[in-house]
């Protein structure tokens, strides 16, 4: 099964680098957000600063505090710099999130062109598990997220935004962008199965990316949110996948969950992405092979 | 032993539409078999159902021994299907194209690269091997797919409309690597709704019409089921000229049409001199004539009461329609 898989996605890769506009917006269009989105609100949100020399690995909190108290606002504006980071560093990673999320759509997106264009059937008529199909589309679609959220990275240095831990901090985030969109491409590809065509498929897809993406800590930390958000956040997965990107790319807890798992600190926060994370990947590949399989009788 | 055989094979669509309606039939082991029928006889259905990739509602189906329902992978190693709608990835060359088919079909790297060229050649792509097949003419495209799906070998090879859509040069083309696939021992299992496709091709074929087999036999044999000749006739005065011929003993059938009066004679030579005498006789004229041996046309006019042509000038007069409609709103 896994060889049909892989054979599966070969295809795949080579249609997407052959697409060679695709590969251009696909990295734009992040990387716009980002540098629009970043510098828009570098001023604006309480505990970020202009500056990426904020001192690695300080507490969210100790900028709250700094916040609170009754300093001169030039005295402030030089501690607030020292103790926090830019808005863009702390946005990028939920970019890079981003950017993994949208590529994993993919997966679905290919399955409902397939189908269009009478390829599924071609797969189907062959001596191959039905499985093999899904896990084929789930493969390249990691492939292809994981490449794309490194150039992303890479990218995001480029246009001011600050990398703390270096290329450690990279390939740490690398196992949890695997387990993200493997997920996530699960269930895009159960999606896909299952609607008729692309516009549908758009329209349901759409109806889950932009809530999962605004609920979570890729825009805003979750502690600034309302308590009912903060409770959505808690349940969304892109959540512990923006949360461990974070922890691993800036080497400390400005991240979402920094005021709740400040305490058990960036190797414990990353524990609890990973059980997390895992338990989402298993959870959506069981669903969606059950669909997929019901779909495909 | 058939390498097809079905047994009231039937299939309905969300409870409601059947599309394919209790057939049963039998396809030899190395016969060229056509289903012949208008659009949405049941023809596709059919093959899908044959080819596992249609759930089959009720009952029975073997493809080369095997139980369709009961044993889809082991069915899936002994066909080829060449669909309808061609398939062949645009994004890969026609050899990625094939490799990825060999692979899929467990075939070592050494066959893989062995087929391919063969195949290539029989099709006459040997050139294009390594061309991305969103370059390719429709024709060519049809033609790799027809090459793809022989690259493992399959007992029997499903075709559905193979020549739809083109043009008469890769129409002959494609009827030629037909003819000399079945040389070599592969069944073809083919749909049509062209008459003269079916006629030249096919040992023998099943018509089909609303899910149901109509009729089925070799062409000859269902051209022998009219029992003559046909003579076309277009009077000024159809209905009196109708009434009378109704009586007259040389004629065994008449089925009024939209293109004139088909009357079915057993020797039309001398069925003509006759007519023109009869109808004289009241006073009627004939306007034109025409004398034709039965074709596949007449045969499924006289099963179906409905002329297969119909459908197909239906539709040149809907786009002539549209593109009028076109021109005056510009």
């Amino acid at each position: 099964m896994l060889a049909e898989a892989w054979y599966i996605a070969v295809r795949e890769i080579k249609h997407f680098y052959r697409r060679r506009i695709q590969i251009v917006t696909s990295l734009a269009t992040p990387i716009i957000w980002l540098a629009l989105f970043g510098y828009a609100l570098s001023g604006g949100l309480p505990g970020f600063s202009l500056s990426n020399i904020g001192i690695q690995g300080i507490p969210t909190q100790l900028t709250f505090i700094i916040l609170a108290l009754g300093l001169d606002p030039v005295i402030k504006y030089v501690l607030l710099n020292l103790t926090s980071i830019s808005y863009i560093s702390f946005l990028s990673s939920g970019i890079v999130a981003m950017t993994v999320m949208f590529t994993a759509m993919f997966a679905g997106v290919s399955i409902v062109w397939d189908k269009r264009f009478g390829y599924l059937n071609k797969l189907l008529i062959s001596p191959i598990p039905r499985t093999s199909i899904m896990l084929g589309k789930m493969i390249s679609a990691t492939i292809r997220a994981m490449i794309q959220g490194i150039i992303i990275m890479v990218l995001a240095v480029l246009i001011g935004a600050r990398i703390y831990t270096g290329p450690i901090g990279v390939m740490i985030a690398i196992p949890y962008m695997i387990l993200f969109t493997l997920g996530f491409s699960g269930m895009s590809t159960a999606v896909g199965i299952k609607l008729a065509d692309h516009e549908e498929f758009f329209g349901v897809i759409n109806l889950i990316l932009l809530p999962l993406f605004f609920a979570s800590g890729a825009l805003v930390p979750v502690e600034l949110m309302p308590g009912w958000l903060q409770a959505v956040a808690y349940v969304n997965p892109l959540t512990y996948a923006v949360d461990a990107i974070r922890n691993a790319m800036l080497g400390g807890v400005f991240g979402p969950l920094g005021g709740g798992y400040a305490l058990i600190g960036i190797g414990g926060s990353l524990l609890v992405d990973a059980a997390a994370l895992s338990m989402f990947v298993v959870a959506m590949v069981s669903i969606g092979v059950t669909i997929f399989r019901k779909a495909l009788k | 032993m058939p390498i097809v055989e079905t047994n009231n094979l039937t299939k309905v669509y969300g409870g409601k539409f059947t599309a394919v309606d209790h057939i049963s039939f039998q396809v030899e082991e190395g016969e060229i078999f056509g289903f012949l029928g208008p659009n949405g006889a049941g023809k596709t259905t059919t093959v899908h159902m044959l080819c596992t990739l249609t759930e089959i509602t009720e009952g029975e189906a073997k493809v080369a021994g095997i139980d369709v329902r009961k044993q889809p992978d082991e069915v899936r190693k002994k066909i080829g299907l060449v669909p309808q709608d061609i398939s062949v990835d645009d994004e890969l060359t026609a050899r990625e194209n094939m490799e990825l088919h060999g692979k899929l079909y467990h075939m070592p790297k050494s066959l893989i690269n062995k087929r391919i060229p063969e195949l290539l050649e029989v099709v006459e792509l040997t050139e294009w091997e390594n061309a991305l097949v969103k370059t390719f003419s429709g024709g060519m495209r049809r033609r790799l797919e027809i090459a793809e799906g022989l690259m493992h070998r399959p007992d029997i090879l499903f075709l559905d409309e193979p020549t739809l859509g083109l043009d008469p040069t890769s129409r002959a083309s494609i009827w030629e690597y037909m003819r000399s696939l079945n040389k070599e021992g592969i069944t073809i299992f083919m749909t049509t709704h062209y008459m003269d496709e079916a006629d030249k091709l096919c040992d023998r074929i099943a018509i089909i019409d609303y899910g149901k087999i109509v009729g089925i036999g070799t062409p000859e044999e269902l051209k022998g089921m009219l029992g003559g000749d046909i003579i076309t006739v277009n009077a000024n005065d159809r209905e009196a000229f109708l009434n009378h011929i109704k009586n007259l003993d040389f004629v065994t059938e008449i089925l009024p049409q939209e293109d004139g009066i088909r009357i079915t004679v057993n020797r039309g030579e001398t069925a003509i001199p006759k007519l023109f005498r009869e109808a004289n006789k009241i006073g009627v004229d004939i306007e034109s004539i025409s004398l034709n041996r039965p074709t596949l046309d007449d045969v499924f006019i006289k099963f179906t009461g409905r002329s297969l042509r119909e459908e197909k000038t239906d539709r040149i007069e809907l786009f002539k329609r549209m593109m009028l409609m076109k021109r005056r709103r510009k």
